[in-house]
């Protein structure tokens, strides 16, 4: 007998008469009375996201060695997919006809997919941006690939992913001068012509990405211009390139101070725990990420205190779970330090990577889930010196951006008090002292 | 702590059933013709949790862990395993090549990830009290390589019984043996030499052990998929005969063997337990086995591009295992192009499911007193072609270097 049914598109939750023009609500249930952080419930078509939000990246439609039973299982309720690869194979028509990517890959809660510029420039070894879009060699086939705004939504109309971001001219944070205005302003004008290729408006929601490098001006620019577009919510581009973190706090903040407060804000690429606590300080709503699934990969285990890196020889006897305090199956399965070392060493097993994985995704997806009781609980700032104390047991280590930045936004980790709130300006100048 | 009963028979094919006593709230049966879980570690090498039965769990995979396995004291704990998965102690994982030259009078080598180690009859004993299993296979002799005479067989008897005899009085020595302890999976060696494998056969029925292990066929370094039945089997005729006549009935394990037909071949022949590592063995390659032969093939290999368009059908519409039930082939295809790690966790279920329908064939095949004749006809373009003949699945080293932006 056979039991396979072929899957349709999987039944699609019914949005609540919206009065918006998009399959997106956003109601804010709680703001910290001293940062600029808040935790909301973002209705999407296929899930209801409590923010902030930490999404794991299951880059080709598979999230590493977890199953998307696990995954839901461990409190997940949107995850990402990468545009690039999945346009690139198996292509927007397979997926399409499987009921999205989410009949393809059975994944029953929603998903986000990126514009596929990021790898498209990353990747090629040749690329090529004008007016019209962006050619490129395929890193798959070797063949010249045309990626415009149009296809890019094309291909994630495809895909089906609740939340789509528009293509953008994508330049790295060390790029400066014209080139940068360049890229923020053809961004613009190509964030109009992906929503006007949106062929359903009324199922997937459209992100612009606010751009502008490390220039102030740009950046408000930039945010101007986008504010004034009616999207569901906005997305903060073209930071975690590796620039100035002194830099990258405050142009965050810019963003954040200036976006629409009804609407979503989404960091992408954001990022390292310690980043995550700054910059939801800082009033983000939703962050990416690949290091959980890539560093559980490597044989390593992010913990409160930091990373244990499993495979190094302190740890080959150590009987231990990797957190007592976890509630992940690998931890409350009792499976040891030593144990799992032992399971990442061997070759062609693959039990050592789903455990670590589940357990990184569920450190971050834990670390969300007390952000947000702490927002409801009105203890976000005790939240965020507690969280600092774990991580560095000496305050003198604690990253001085990260203290700048939380004290910009009234909390100061030194005190432990909170402080009038400061304004400053991205070069540095401003009320924020500087130890 | 094992009972081993032969409910019926068909011509020297015979239905048993194996029980061992996992402690009186986990006693474990299987039925025979059976296989025991292949795993690597404690583990499957893709699943989450081994399928319930036997584990085969081989020393090589531990003698470079010693220090972990003492720490830990208890390879059950350390492991995770249930109370339901029952042990056999072996000595080789039979997908392992046999790179070790090296058994002496004092020590049998076995191959490790960082080269051969030494196995002692001392360190087998410790070990087997660290791991407690149900069944255990005492170090033996089982090297052979090709054109070793009666000498070289001789030797191999010789030994694995001194080895035998040394390893039941260091167990019983250490409190091992008796009500408690595992039952003894012998080594039946003998090479090709027949009146060595009768010898042999007759001194460990003498000595009363529980079951019989086959080893000493496949050559030195012989990959597992060139070994057949054939190359063996004229020369355990007659010792099969005498086998099949004692009483009570012993259970007769042929690991090593993983083409279908062979299987079937060797139940036939009055073989009971066999070693699951098919399902792993296609599983590294990516290669599916298939409920039906397609275009004259039982083996799938998933990582084709021609199957992106198969959308609108799974795997194997005659499986009902996860894999088949959820997933397009499409699915499975790109996952396995992509490298990604869940192909091999899908195609592992699916693998394992369709190993158990195989055995559950075989049973019925005997119980039904058809002729294996039959099945083995049905099943001889099943094999499993060598390793150089299919692209595997990315191996983990290529699986690290393939890093996304």
């Amino acid at each position: 007998e056979v039991l396979y049914l072929p899957r349709p598109s999987l039944i699609c939750m019914s949005m609540a008469t919206s009065n918006a023009a998009y399959p997106l609500k956003f109601n804010i249930i709680s703001k910290c009375g001293t940062t600029a952080a808040r935790t909301a419930k973002m209705q999407l078509p296929h899930a209801t996201v409590d923010t902030p939000v930490f999404m794991p990246v299951g880059t080709k439609g598979s999230l590493k060695a977890l199953t998307t039973d696990e995954l839901s299982k461990l409190g997940c309720r949107i995850m990402l997919g990468n545009t690039y690869h999945l346009g690139c194979r198996p292509g927007p028509e397979i997926l399409s006809s499987s009921g999205g990517l989410h009949g393809y890959m059975h994944w029953p809660h929603a998903l986000l997919t990126d514009s596929g510029g990021f790898q498209m420039v990353s990747l090629s070894k040749l690329c090529n941006i004008d007016e019209g879009g962006v050619t490129f060699t395929s890193p798959y086939n070797g063949t010249e690939l045309r990626l415009t705004p149009e296809e890019s939504i094309r291909i994630q109309n495809g895909i089906g992913a609740d939340i789509m971001m528009q293509l953008d001219d994508v330049v790295h944070s060390s790029t400066t001068g014209p080139r940068v205005k360049e890229a923020m302003e053809r961004s613009i004008r190509w964030l109009d012509r992906c929503l006007a290729a949106n062929a359903r408006p009324t199922q997937q929601c459209l992100f612009p990405i606010v751009q502008g490098g490390l220039d102030s001006d740009l950046r408000i620019q930039s945010l101007d211009a986008l504010a004034s577009r009616d999207v569901a919510g906005f997305a903060i581009g073209g930071l975690s390139g590796g620039e100035a973190k002194s830099t990258f706090w405050r142009i965050v903040k810019l963003c954040t101070e200036r976006l629409p407060a009804g609407k979503p804000r989404y960091l992408m690429g954001v990022g390292l725990p310690l980043d995550l606590v700054v910059c939801v300080a800082l009033g983000v709503d939703m962050f990416d990420c690949v290091l959980p699934t890539r560093t559980a990969r490597f044989g390593v285990a992010l913990v409160p205190e930091g990373q244990l890196q499993l495979k190094k020889r302190q740890f080959e006897t150590d009987l231990r779970p990797i957190d007592d305090r976890c509630s992940c199956p690998c931890c409350t399965g009792g499976y040891s330090r030593a144990y799992l070392a032992t399971l990442l060493k061997e070759d062609g097993v693959t039990l050592g990577c789903s455990l670590l994985t589940a357990h990184n995704v569920a450190y971050m997806l834990n670390l969300m889930s007390e952000m947000r009781q702490s927002l409801v609980d009105g203890k976000f700032s005790e939240f965020v010196r507690h969280f600092f104390r774990l991580q560095y047991p000496n305050p003198t280590d604690y990253p001085e951006w990260a203290v700048e930045a939380l004290k910009s936004v009234g909390v100061s980790l030194l005190s432990g008090e909170d402080v009038k709130k400061s304004s400053c300006n991205v070069d540095g100048s401003g009320d924020v002292e500087v130890k | 702590i094992m009972r081993f009963t032969v409910s019926a028979s068909s011509g020297r094919a015979r239905l048993g059933h194996l029980a061992l006593s996992g402690g009186p709230d986990h006693p474990v049966a299987m039925a025979t013709p059976g296989y025991l879980i292949y795993n690597r570690c404690g583990s499957d090498p893709h699943l989450p949790q081994s399928p319930a039965g036997i584990l085969l769990t081989p020393l090589n995979h531990w003698l470079d862990k010693l220090a972990l396995l003492r720490q830990a004291g208890n390879l059950r704990q350390l492991c995770r395993l249930r109370p339901d998965r029952q042990l056999l102690l072996s000595l080789t994982d039979h997908l392992d090549y046999y790179p070790t030259p090296g058994v002496t009078a004092q020590h049998v080598g076995l191959p490790t990830r960082s080269g051969k180690a030494p196995l002692t009859v001392e360190l087998q004993a410790e070990l087997t009290l660290l791991t407690s299993p149900e069944l255990v296979q005492p170090l033996a002799d089982c090297e052979i390589r090709e054109g070793d005479g009666r000498k070289r067989a001789r030797k191999s008897v010789d030994r694995s019984l001194a080895f035998y005899d040394r390893f039941t009085t260091a167990l019983e020595q250490q409190g091992g043996l008796g009500g408690g302890g595992p039952a003894l999976m012998a080594s039946w060696v003998g090479g090709y030499s027949a009146e060595e494998r009768l010898r042999c056969l007759r001194e460990l029925e003498s000595r009363g052990a529980d079951g019989l292990v086959v080893e000493g066929f496949r050559y030195y370094n012989q990959p597992v998929e060139d070994f057949r039945l054939a190359q063996c089997e004229s020369v355990l005729t007659e010792a099969l005969q005498q086998q099949q006549r004692s009483q009570p009935p012993r259970p007769l394990y042929f690991p090593g063997l993983v083409h279908p037909a062979d299987i079937i071949r060797a139940a036939e022949l009055g073989f009971d337990l066999f070693d699951g590592s098919l399902p792993a063995l296609l599983t590294r390659r990516g290669l599916a086995w298939l409920t039906s032969a397609t275009g004259g093939s039982w083996w799938l290999h998933v990582g084709d591009v021609e199957l992106l368009t198969a959308t609108d059908r799974p795997l194997d519409p005659g499986c009902c295992c996860r894999c088949c039930r959820q997933f397009s082939l499409s699915y499975l295809a790109h996952l396995s192009l992509s490298n990604e790690i869940l192909a091999s966790i899908l195609l592992m279920e699916h693998n394992s499911a369709r190993l158990a329908a195989f055995f559950n064939e075989l049973r019925s095949a005997i119980e039904s007193a058809e002729s294996l004749g039959g099945l083995a006809t049905k099943y001889a373009a099943a094999v499993v072609p060598p390793t150089a003949a299919v692209a595997p699945l990315a191996n983990d080293q290529a699986r690290l270097k393939d890093d996304e932006a």
